[in-house]
């Protein structure tokens, strides 16, 4: 065997992995650095197959359309086909208006002249579970740790705001301010009589009539607490932010107390202060008053960056991690950079809902009586937020962290690679930070975009810088940001849909117009329609 | 040399100059250049490694024991040798001589085994086994950080780290080319179903769920598709329409590959299937009644009595002293057993799901037709109970003038989740289970052996979180600070137990503070964060799957070394 | 030395590229197709009421082998016999919320094609759904212009091949040619 074979092969192989490791869009950034330039392109340089077989007709278009968002067959009376059938409209205007020819009227239920009351409920309910499926967490069960909190916070709450925003043609940014909290207006009247939940031995879904809220000292809540309602979705109305319920129970490590309580209560940030948001993803035992160092909800910011901005951690580079570092904190994490890539973000971003505690009533969970496998309780619990400040018993000496001003810090790479480290003094304040990036507006881009035509684009610019780019990816990535910074200016997310309908990337047959051979020379234009 | 010979001989030499120089490689970025690209290198590795991975197509079985059984009786090693310091805790034990339970590992096989692996089953030859034979392919890592309270929230963390977002099980749906990527079969509706539920995949791939309490999951799997192959010619018309489908749309991806898959799963028709499948249960379930009706040393060697209502009658009995006195006995929050042979409680016994889950995954690996398998364990159902209400007992003057009236059920269930249940039925019902999960391990590990899938498959036995003894012995509460993982599968050299655990949680963070060797989780200056975490399981499941890490930023705990999976931590330490 | 070695290069080149061809695996394709509520809309409209039994096992019932999310809170639950029936049926979303988070478009994997082939061999011969097929159409005879009906129901405003049609044209019964039909995954393509 010849050895200095051996040793050749391993030197060329370091050579050859260093050599090939280091594509342009790997390199360590300059000083002030630019990320985009290292994976966009611009989309002017698209070359669209300019074979007309290769696009569908219009009716094809409409049928697309229709058949994507009302998810149900097309009806040959239906008026939008009969107009594209005798010329009047083309497939994409005919999808454009199915689209943006809804609003709300004056009671919050959604209108449209083109469309009959079932496919009015069911472009309503595309959209809106398109919205809701873009927040991860839903599990109120366990984050609530009980079986009642997913009958009064309703889990789908983060998307109506955004589909409130998308047909009521309101700004994006609308959906990261403010306190209002938006009800579903459903059908039918009738009262549902079962939760969510059920019975974890014969599967059935457990009764209102057999359960019950209590005082903690045994006294039953009279009335009926407001579920979250139930039935076809037919629009949205702005809920008064107000349940007060007396007496309420809060239980936490040394001691419990009743407290009058506001169980619709908003931290503001439109989306992100949403109780239902924040009981989704406070990620602590419910009692849990956060010290600032183990005990923050780390999960929630995990959830803004991801959710909102289709960023996972590290949002910071490798060099920032090292930057934050603490070498006298208690934390191991804190002195490791690895760790501080995350937790220089994710610590600091917590600072404005520091004072955010769960509570839960005294019902305790159902029992069940495993001699018999019967339901032997009728007591429930649900989870609620309030601050701390609302605690009469709770010292501020004891908790000065979670007593403190509500300041936080918005801290991460954007998708141009800026470094922003900047102090948020409320939700809403964090909510207009993330609202001048460009990365919130990338995520929606990519989402709708990806809905549209199945093409997911990241977006994410550390998953992009460190990534080997071919020039087409560039360019799709380049699509993206035009669309993105297009709703960006004029903040209208329907607006921005529109734009995808008319494109050739929709109108293909199979999605996929780009001409990857073609890309240097002129443009071809898609063939209009 | 010959060209030939030449390129033979480069071959291999790069065979050899290859690993080392990328280690080289790897090692040089990681100090030189920083982590960046040695997460890019790491990457590469484990696309390397996928790539050897995806030739074996490593299956996922994950033996799931949802409400968190007390692991102590099987496979939490609290002393993992002679002198691994310990401290008792009285409703930590694995054995009853006739007159005292005790927890008094043997160590016969270098480490200190729970008496189940010791316990005798006859195998579906005939022959006698135990568990012990597991061992040299099992491993296990003890005093895992949970970090939060939750049995669903954590349940799902053993295979979606992050609530939510994708799962090891959609990871590898994703590249899986058999016919139900995934299956999930959780044993009762509602928060259990969490890891089952948790699937979540990049690339669109679904999950089939078998719904709890379903008689046969054969027939829920196949639903719909009874009847063996299509009875008509519809093939040929199909057939005619693909080749249109290929002109208009181009291939579709994996289209071909599946429809022929469906059609080999068609031809072997249902019936057939079914019946083979039977047989396995049959095998499983023999193996169950063995040991829960037969005469099984582990518990039926002594009668075991329930609570003696005569001790009552002490005059020096206080209130506040009973609960100390009847905690052992301790039954669903306020009762108190008082059979008379607590052993004889479980003759009628049952487990409904457990048999048919066994059978279930060794049919489905046998005949390639799943890539990963999450069976959520039940307990033991119908068992005989006498009790009383620790509410309503007389004391010692009393104790005459008052009848105690005995509450006798004969369907009850055993809880894994044992707030309430004392030292003496959580010994019981949860040494009887692991006695029919180990045997049915062993057969499993046998038929996979025999069919040559045991290097392929990954056997993880998990659970949400383990248990913490209260100190008053009646009951545990949730271990959130100590959870234990194991892993067998062919490649595993073992056996090996790391991950240090206290001695004691008094004083520590954890909820009951109790005062002896439960398993709670101890800072370890060798890992990264100062502890392991459920991060650290989950890179290592996906790193022995040949998966990209859910968790990068924590140390997968296994490593391949000469193609074995061997430990990357010391032997694990008993502290404090 | 190197120089001889052109094999070494060529070996160590072709693992480096390959060892490095991470992927971009920037742009995610997952190609539009109808969910589960759109398969079983489409479906029950072609076979009719009496089919509807079946869909909604086979895919009503099943949205994580079609893909779409469901809404948990359009589920109206009365009591019916001591339980909690659903008023509507077709509102149900199973897995205690997880359904309402799948993608709308999921890769169709073996079980779903398997079901598929068996929903439509049901579909085809059953008397009652191939009859309303048909009769929806006004169709009887198998001739050239009832198959080409029977294919655009399926794929509207496409013409089928000539070989395509002459198959078909020349089957005994209506069954093979409705089951191929329906067994094709194209028609779910948006």
């Amino acid at each position: 065997m010849n050895e200095s074979s051996c040793v050749a092969f391993g030197v060329l192989l370091i050579v050859s992995f260093l050599g090939f490791a280091q594509t342009p869009s790997s390199q360590a950034p300059a000083t002030r650095p630019d990320w985009s330039a290292l994976f966009l392109a611009p989309p002017s340089q698209l070359s669209f197959d300019p074979s007309p077989q290769k696009y569908l007709t219009g009716v094809e278009l409409f049928r697309r359309c229709y058949v994507m968002i009302i998810r149900r067959p097309l009806p040959d009376e239906n008026q939008l086909l009969s107009r594209v059938k005798n010329g009047t409209l083309t497939g994409e205007e005919a999808c454009v208006r199915l689209v943006g020819n809804a609003t709300f009227n004056a009671e919050g239920i959604l209108e449209h002249p083109d469309l009959d009351k079932v496919e009015l409920a069911r472009l309503l309910a595309t959209f809106n579970r398109l919205h809701s499926s873009w927040f991860e967490a839903y599990n109120l069960s366990f984050s609530g740790e009980n079986f009642g909190t997913a009958e009064f916070s309703d889990f789908q709450q983060m998307g109506y705001g955004l589909t409130r925003a998308f047909f009521g043609q309101r700004d994006v940014t609308s959906t990261l301010q403010g306190h209002e909290i938006f009800a579903p207006l459903r059908d039918p009247i009738n009262r549902n009589q079962y939760l969510l939940a059920r019975n974890p031995f014969t599967g059935n879904h457990l009764p209102w009539d057999r359960i019950g809220f209590f005082y903690d000292d045994g006294t039953r809540i009279q009335g009926r607490i407001p579920q979250a309602p139930r039935g076809t979705l037919r629009g949205f109305a702005v809920e008064k932010e107000s349940f007060q319920l007396k007496k309420y129970f809060i239980q936490y490590e040394k001691f419990h107390e009743n407290t009058d309580s506001n169980l619709r209560r908003h931290f503001g940030g439109g989306t992100l202060g949403s109780s239902t948001y924040l009981l989704l993803t406070m990620g602590d035992k419910v009692g849990t008053i956060l010290d600032g160092q183990v005990r923050l909800p780390r999960r929630w910011a995990k959830s803004v960056f991801k959710d909102v901005m289709c960023r996972n951690l590290p949002v910071l580079d490798e060099a920032d991690g090292h930057k934050y570092l603490q070498p006298e904190s208690p934390n191991v994490f804190s002195k490791n950079e690895s760790c501080m890539q995350c937790h220089a973000t994710m610590d600091q971003i917590v600072g404005v809902i520091r004072d955010v505690q769960g509570g839960v009533n005294n019902g305790k969970g159902l029992d069940f009586d495993r001699t018999k496998n019967i339901q032997k309780d009728s007591k429930i619990g649900f989870s609620y937020l309030r601050s701390v400040h609302d605690s009469k018993k709770l010292q501020p000496a004891d908790h000065p962290y979670a007593f403190a001003p509500q300041i936080g810090r918005l801290r991460m790479r954007d998708f141009n690679g800026q470094e922003l480290d900047e102090p948020v003094a409320s939700l809403d304040e964090l909510g207009q930070k993330i609202a001048a990036t460009d990365d919130f507006y990338m995520c929606q881009a990519r989402r709708y975009f990806k809905f549209l035509t199945g093409i997911d684009v990241e977006t994410d610019p550390i998953v992009l810088k460190s990534s080997a780019l071919t020039q087409q990816d560039k360019l799709m990535v380049g699509q993206v940001h035009e669309w993105a910074m297009q709703l960006k200016k004029d903040q209208k997310a329907e607006k921005m849909v529109e734009s995808m309908l008319r494109s050739p990337f929709f109108r293909h047959q199979n999605f996929d117009p780009i001409q990857p051979t073609s890309l240097a020379q002129p443009v071809a234009a898609a063939p209009a329609h | 040399m010959n060209t030939r010979r030449q390129f033979l001989t480069q071959i291999f030499g790069m065979a050899i100059g290859l690993s080392p120089a990328r280690a080289l490689a790897l090692t040089a970025w990681k100090s030189a250049l920083g982590s960046h690209f040695f997460r890019r290198a790491r990457a590469a590795e484990g696309t390397l490694q996928s790539m050897e991975s995806v030739a074996e197509q490593m299956s996922y079985v994950q033996l799931n024991l949802s409400e968190a059984p007390s692991r102590w009786l099987f496979d939490l090693i609290l002393r993992p040798t002679r002198n691994s310091p310990f401290h008792p805790h009285p409703y930590v034990v694995d054995r009853f001589d006739g007159k005292k339970f005790s927890y008094a590992p043997d160590f016969k096989h270098e480490l200190g085994l729970p008496l189940v692996w010791q316990q005798p089953f006859r195998d579906s030859k005939g022959q006698t086994r135990t568990a012990v034979e597991l061992l040299p392919h099992w491993g296990s890592i003890r005093g895992v950080r949970m970090l939060r309270e939750g049995h669903g929230f954590n349940n799902r963390r053993i295979v979606a780290p992050h609530p939510g977002g994708i799962s090891i099980t959609g990871l590898l749906a994703d590249r899986s080319d058999r016919p139900l990527p995934s299956i999930g079969w959780a044993k009762r509706s509602g928060g259990d179903q969490t890891a089952t539920l948790a699937f979540r995949s990049e690339k669109g791939s679904s999950s089939v769920n078998i719904p709890a309490g379903i008689g046969d999951p054969f027939e829920f799997l196949f639903t719909g598709v009874e009847g063996g192959p299509i009875g008509d010619s519809s093939d040929q018309l199909l057939q005619e329409i693909e080749t249109e489908i290929r002109q208009r749309y181009g291939s579709i991806p994996d289209y071909q590959s599946k429809r022929v898959k469906a059609k080999i799963l068609l031809e072997h028709s249902l019936a057939s299937a079914r019946a083979e499948y039977q047989t396995i249960v049959k095998k499983y379930l023999a193996l169950e009644r063995q040991i829960v009706t037969g005469k099984h040393h582990l518990v039926n060697s002594h009668p075991m009595p329930g609570f003696n209502l005569e001790q009552l009658r002490n005059p020096n009995l206080k209130q506040r002293d009973l609960l100390a006195l009847v905690g052992p006995y301790y039954y669903n929050g306020d009762m108190v057993l008082v059979n008379q042979d607590l052993t004889k409680s479980t003759e009628g016994s049952y487990f409904k799901d457990l048999p048919y889950q066994f059978a279930l995954v060794e049919y489905l690996l046998n005949k390639k037709m799943a890539q990963s398998m999450v069976m959520g364990m039940g307990t033991l159902e119908n068992i005989a109970l006498e009790a009383v209400n620790v509410k309503t007992l007389p004391l010692g003057a009393q104790y005459d003038k008052v009848k105690i009236a005995i509450e006798r059920q004969s369907n009850g269930s055993a809880w894994f989740d044992a707030h309430n249940v004392g030292t003496v039925p959580n010994f019981l019902h949860t040494s009887i289970f692991f006695q029919v999960f180990s045997a049915c391990l062993v057969e499993l590990v046998d038929n996979l052996k025999a069919n040559n899938l045991f290097d392929s498959t990954l056997i993880h036995i998990a659970s949400e979180f383990d248990r913490e003894p209260n100190n008053n012995c009646a009951g545990s509460d949730h271990g959130i600070h100590g959870n234990t993982t194991s892993f067998l599968t062919g490649k595993l050299k073992g056996p090996f137990v790391v991950g240090d655990i206290v001695l004691t949680s008094e004083g520590s963070d954890s909820i009951q503070k109790a005062k002896g060797t439960w398993g709670h989780g101890a800072l370890n200056e060798n890992i990264k964060q100062g502890f392991l975490t459920y991060e650290n399981i989950n890179s290592t499941v996906t790193s022995i799957l040949g998966l990209n890490s859910l968790t990068p930023n924590k140390d997968p705990l296994m490593e391949r070394q000469s193609g074995l999976l061997t430990p990357t931590l010391p032997p694990g330490r008993n502290v404090g | 030395m190197l120089a001889k070695n052109k094999f070494a290069l060529l070996w160590t080149a072709v693992f480096c590229l390959s060892a490095n061809a991470l992927g971009s695996d920037v742009i995610k394709r997952n190609r539009p197709k109808m969910d589960h509520e759109s398969v079983y809309y489409f479906l029950v409209k072609q076979f009719g009421p009496a089919s509807q039994a079946l869909l909604k096992k086979n895919f009503l019932m099943r949205p994580n082998l079609w893909g779409g999310p469901c809404d948990p809170y359009g589920q109206v639950f009365l009591t019916k016999k001591g339980q909690g029936v659903l008023v509507d049926e077709e509102t149900e979303c199973p897995d205690e919320g997880m359904s309402s988070k799948l993608d709308f478009y999921v890769e169709r994997d073996t079980l779903a094609i398997l079901i598929l082939d068996k929903t439509c061999e049901k579909l085809g011969q059953d008397e009652e759904t191939l009859r309303y097929f048909l009769q929806a159409k006004s169709i009887s005879e198998i001739n050239s212009e009832s198959v080409t009906q029977a294919y655009q129901a399926f794929f509207p405003n496409t013409v089928p091949s000539a070989a395509w049609t002459q198959q078909a044209m020349g089957q005994k019964s209506w069954a093979p040619i409705v089951t191929g039909l329906c067994r094709t995954p194209t028609w779910q393509f948006l």
